[in-house]
């Protein structure tokens, strides 16, 4: 963190689907930071872009204006694509996508291939990330075989396998259990600090938020709100404030405004847990 | 959304369709071919304006009969007979067509005017020749050139047309000199008869029938060609069609299989919103039907391009000539339909009763899809990612398995049939030559005159000459009987190997394969009915050579008298007196007698053309093959990688290169071929093997011989297939955008 490069750089970037009157856009002039080290987390409704951003980090998307720069890299000008993506960024999927073919250790062995050159290397280096995220029992299971939990360790393991300087994470924990996603995002808070590793989570759950340093709201292509975590319930308060269901529940009731001004803890639990069965709820549980 | 999943389908329907349409062109196309051999060979010399036709009677085709030409003045003299005209007929080999029909008839008769002369003068004397319209177009010969047959050249003074294919594709000569080409001395193939205006044509028939037991008289306007012929001709005509329906017909099966296999999850959620399983069904069937019926419409036209197409190769294009009825198409529809039904129901029946849970979760892309099993674990990706689909990996096999096996097939019996004929009589010590007529279209229309024979012996290096008569008998107690004529102390009776009995020693006696034996169930001492003569059955032998087995041997001037052919026989079997001096014999009989061509016994098959038409249609049915299963390919590739779009995403997003993933797919493609071929190959074996061994008189003909050539063809089409049908599925994977390839559901 006292490194001064920052690790992303995003100058006024415009992506646009489509064309003429149906054209969409999914991000608008928006420009962020990131530095060395940080544990980001991009929150937002549905459509909102954030999973669009994260798309252009990883260089899996060009973009329609603006510039981006990921460890120094002016990804408009990156000569290999394929290796950039192989080697300074990690991706993290909702659904895992390990190959369902292929071993656990087999699957982490996916990104080495085509950058180390020895099979028995790939080999040590994939059962080394396994032990890394707690699997190292697991190596020659195939992901049907395993939990849902497991899948993602597995998923995680196999973004850290080039020791990239940024692992980008797309709703990692969208389809786990509460458990199992603590857990995850215990992980990667944990990797973020052992290995210094810069990571980008999209999420919409503030849970998942929580774990993170820094929180980035979007809305509309636009970022609305950047800032750190400092406690814990603060962050979760202003998120239900800021919330239609918060918002709505506060001009209804006004009695509650005095339970949150007096920091009433069991109150707050019991509204922030509707708030949580709300944001579960399916219409709002939709891909991102 | 929406539109991705039109273009999507769009690919995979007009897939779907290409394949139904191939098969239905092979089928009408193959059918169309077949009918037209079988009905152009019966109105060949059907069309005279004279009133009857005689022909010798046992003779399958009037090219294989043979008349005494001393009949004709004992035809003349028959009451009602106004007009005798006596003609040849026959097949040569010229240099640019491996089929020209020749005939020989009296100049100024009235059947030589059923050759319409278009262009030129007709026949007016020795050395000259008129040929027909079609056979100027596949050897590029005018008036006033010269068309040289078996060495003798004949001024072509006309062109003439008779409508018909078959007949256009050959030339007409004058009676003498038709016969000194076909060897005819002193017979001739049948003939016509005019008879008086007036008289009963039934009572005249009548008599000409008791003239000689050995005449078949039929009217011209309803010539009836041998049935065991037509039979014969037919059978060939439903052997092609059902080729071509199962190659054809598995593909399309497969098409719609595979068609309807990917629509699983759809069809969960039809079923899931409360759709019938009977309702499900009916819009499955509606929409087999419709793209069966617009494939086998599609089907059809492309099956009569190509058999325009193959009518139009030089030299052999006449006999590939289509002929189209109503029933081809029919047959070709009708196939398209019945299989295209079941090959969409039978998925689609399977898919609506699935619990919809597990319909939905058919291809959602996640882990669980795959079962862990024994092989799971084993090989490469690619071996994996078919194991993962077994059951479509299955399907795709047997679809190009079929085409691979019957190409293994053909090869096997083609082998097989290449080393019996070089074991045949004769062939007991390395220094035997075997002679035959030189540039005839078939084996069993081989001839060579004795005089040749004579003077053969008469080579101071030429230690014995056996000389052999073949006969093709087909009746329908015999059906396919192969006669042979030997001199009983010629040394290439050695060759048969008496397994019962003795030897022929009178002219009413005859020797039978084993095979023949047990197949027409008989023994020592029986007789069996020849040419309307009884021979009495003295020995059984074996020979190894099934068809040799399948025949029996007569005295030669006894089956030269039955068969018609006095002074004149189809093979020589020559021995010389060293085996070293066997190549400059050789030499020396083609040099002396450009009539006949003298081989290496043990190389004897390479060089006849039966086997080189043989060569031609597995050939043709490669082809087939190959195109078929390539659409069985590109149909189950593509198939496999829209399933796997997300995978391929995520591969791209981790940084694999396009190339990774093109070389990936293709591996898996060449993999799937390959499997096809082992398949396809270990099938055709256990077939034949098991055709041979069942007890019928053609099953023991079949004596396939495998070859490492057979399977490295077998195994070259299979990585052709391959690569074929494989790169564009691959090169669209390598193509994919990760973000969209992500998104996919």
């Amino acid at each position: 963190m006292s490194n001064h490069q920052p690790i992303i750089r995003v100058e006024d970037l415009t992506k646009t689907y489509g064309s003429g009157e149906t054209a969409v856009r999914a991000l608008d002039e928006l420009s962020v930071e990131v530095q060395t080290g940080e544990f980001v987390a991009v929150m937002g409704p549905s459509g909102c872009g954030k999973s669009t951003l994260l798309n252009m980090l990883g260089a899996l998307d060009q973009p329609t204006e603006g510039k981006v720069w990921v460890a120094g890299e002016d990804l408009s000008k990156l000569k290999n694509v394929d290796q950039f993506r192989a080697k300074t960024v990690g991706f993290v999927f909702q659904l895992h996508n390990l190959l369902p073919t292929m071993t656990a250790q087999e699957n982490i062995e996916v990104p080495l291939q085509g950058q180390i050159g020895s099979r028995k290397e790939r080999r040590e280096r994939a059962a080394h990330l396994l032990e890394l995220v707690g699997l190292g029992d697991r190596s020659h299971h195939l992901p049907g075989q395993l939990s849902g939990g497991q899948r993602q360790r597995v998923a995680i393991a196999r973004s850290l396998a080039n020791s990239p300087a940024l692992v980008l994470a797309d709703e990692p924990s969208g389809a786990l259990d509460s458990q199992s996603s603590e857990e995850i995002m215990a992980l990667l808070a944990q990797l973020n600090e052992s290995q210094g590793t810069s990571i980008v989570v999209v999420t919409h759950d503030r849970r998942v938020a929580q774990a993170t340093q820094r929180v980035l709201r979007m809305q509309d292509g636009k970022i609305v709100s950047d800032h750190r975590i400092t406690d814990p319930i603060e962050e979760d308060l202003r998120m239900f404030a800021q919330s239609q269901f918060g918002q709505s529940l506060l001009a209804n009731n006004p009695s509650l405004e005095k339970f949150i001004q007096e920091r009433d803890i069991a109150t707050l639990r019991h509204l922030l847990q509707a708030y949580d069965d709300q944001a579960a709820s399916p219409e709002d549980a939709g891909s991102s | 959304m929406i539109f991705r999943n039109l273009t999507r389908r769009a690919v995979r329907s007009s897939l779907t369709l290409l394949g139904i349409a191939i098969g239905v062109a092979a089928v009408v196309a193959l059918g169309a071919i077949a009918e037209g051999l079988a009905s152009n060979f019966a109105v060949v010399v059907g069309g005279s304006s004279n009133d009857l036709l005689i022909t010798q009677a046992e003779a399958l085709d009037p090219a294989l009969s043979n008349l005494d030409d001393t009949i004709g003045e004992r035809l003349q003299a028959v009451p009602g007979v106004e007009r005798v005209e006596p003609g040849v007929y026959t097949w040569v080999t010229t240099a640019d067509l491996p089929f020209f029909l020749l005939f020989g008839y009296e100049i100024g008769s009235t059947a030589m005017d059923h050759y319409r002369i278009v262009e030129g003068k007709p026949v007016s004397g020795p050395g000259q020749i008129v040929i027909g319209r079609r056979a100027t177009e596949s050897i590029d010969i005018a008036v006033g050139d010269n068309l040289r047959i078996y060495g003798t050249p004949y001024r072509v003074v006309g062109i003439y047309e008779t409508g018909q294919g078959i007949e256009e594709s050959g030339g007409v000569l004058m009676l003498e000199d038709a016969q000194a080409a076909a060897q005819f001395e002193r017979k001739v193939s049948l003939y016509e008869i005019g008879l008086r205006r007036g008289d009963n044509v039934d009572d005249t028939i009548a008599r000409i029938e008791s003239l000689d037991i050995d005449l078949k008289v039929s009217k011209t306007s309803e010539r009836e060609s041998n049935q065991q012929y037509e039979q014969m001709l037919q059978g060939f005509a439903w052997g092609i069609a059902a080729i071509a329906i199962f190659i054809g017909g598995f593909g399309m099966m497969n098409s719609m299989v595979m068609s309807v296999l990917e629509r699983t999850r759809e069809i969960g959620t039809l079923r899931a919103v409360g759709w019938s399983r009977w309702r499900v069904l009916w819009i499955i069937l509606g929409e087999s039907v419709t793209l069966s019926a617009l494939g086998g419409v599609f089907g059809i036209f492309l099956g009569i391009g190509l058999a325009k197409l193959a009518g139009t190769v030089p030299g052999m294009g006449v006999l590939l000539t289509g002929v189209f009825t109503p029933a081809i198409f029919l047959q070709g529809l009708g196939t398209a339909l019945v299989l295209g039904l079941v090959g969409g129901v039978y998925p689609a029946w399977r898919a609506a009763g699935l619990r919809p849970v597990e319909a939905l979760s058919y291809e959602g892309g996640t882990a669980s899809d795959f079962q862990a099993g024994k092989l799971s674990r084993f090989g490469s990706q690619s071996f994996r990612n078919l194991w993962r689909r077994r059951n479509r990996t299955l399907l795709a096999s047997a679809g190009i398995g079929i085409g691979v096996g019957t190409l293994v097939m053909l090869g096997g019996i083609t082998a097989g049939l290449i080393g019996q004929m070089n074991n045949l009589a004769g062939s007991g010590s390395p220094g035997n030559l075997t002679v035959m007529q030189r540039d005839v279209p078939d084996m069993s229309l081989s001839s060579i005159d004795e005089n040749v024979v004579r003077q053969i012996r008469a080579m101071p290096q030429v230690e014995s000459v056996s000389p052999m008569v073949l006969g093709v008998v087909l009746t329908p107690e015999l059906p396919l009987f192969i006669l042979h004529g030997l001199d009983p102390n010629s040394p290439a009776m050695d060759h048969y190997k008496l397994a019962a009995g003795r030897r022929v020693q009178r002219p009413s006696e005859i020797m039978i394969g084993s095979n023949a034996a047990e197949s027409y169930n008989l023994g020592l001492g029986d007789t069996l009915t020849l040419y309307n003569t009884r021979y009495k059955v003295v020995g059984i032998y074996e020979t190894g050579v099934a068809w040799e087995e399948g025949g029996g041997i007569l005295a030669l001037r006894e089956s030269q008298r039955i068969l018609n052919r006095p002074r004149n026989v189809s093979f020589l079997f020559v021995d010389v007196t060293d085996p070293s001096l066997a190549l400059p014999v050789q030499e020396a009989i083609n040099q002396r007698f450009p009539k006949v061509r003298a081989s290496i016994s043990s190389e004897f098959a390479q060089n006849t053309d039966d086997i080189a038409s043989m060569q031609g249609i597995a050939a043709a049915i490669g082809l087939l093959a190959l195109v078929v299963g390539g659409i069985v390919v590109a149909n189950t590739m593509i198939m496999s990688i829209y399933e796997r779009t997300r995978e391929i995403g995520t591969l791209r997003a981790l940084g694999w290169p396009g190339k990774r993933i093109l070389s990936q797919i293709m591996q898996e493609s060449l993999l799937l071929c390959l499997l096809s071929a082992i398949v396809g190959s270990v099938g055709a074996v256990l077939l034949l093997t098991g055709l041979a061994a069942l007890p019928i008189p053609g099953g023991a003909m079949l004596r396939p011989a495998w070859e490492p050539g057979t399977f490295a063809i077998a195994v070259s089409l299979a990585i052709v297939l391959g690569l074929a049908g494989g790169f564009y599925p691959a090169w669209r994977a390598s193509k994919l955008q990760p973000v969209e390839a992500l998104r996919y559901e």
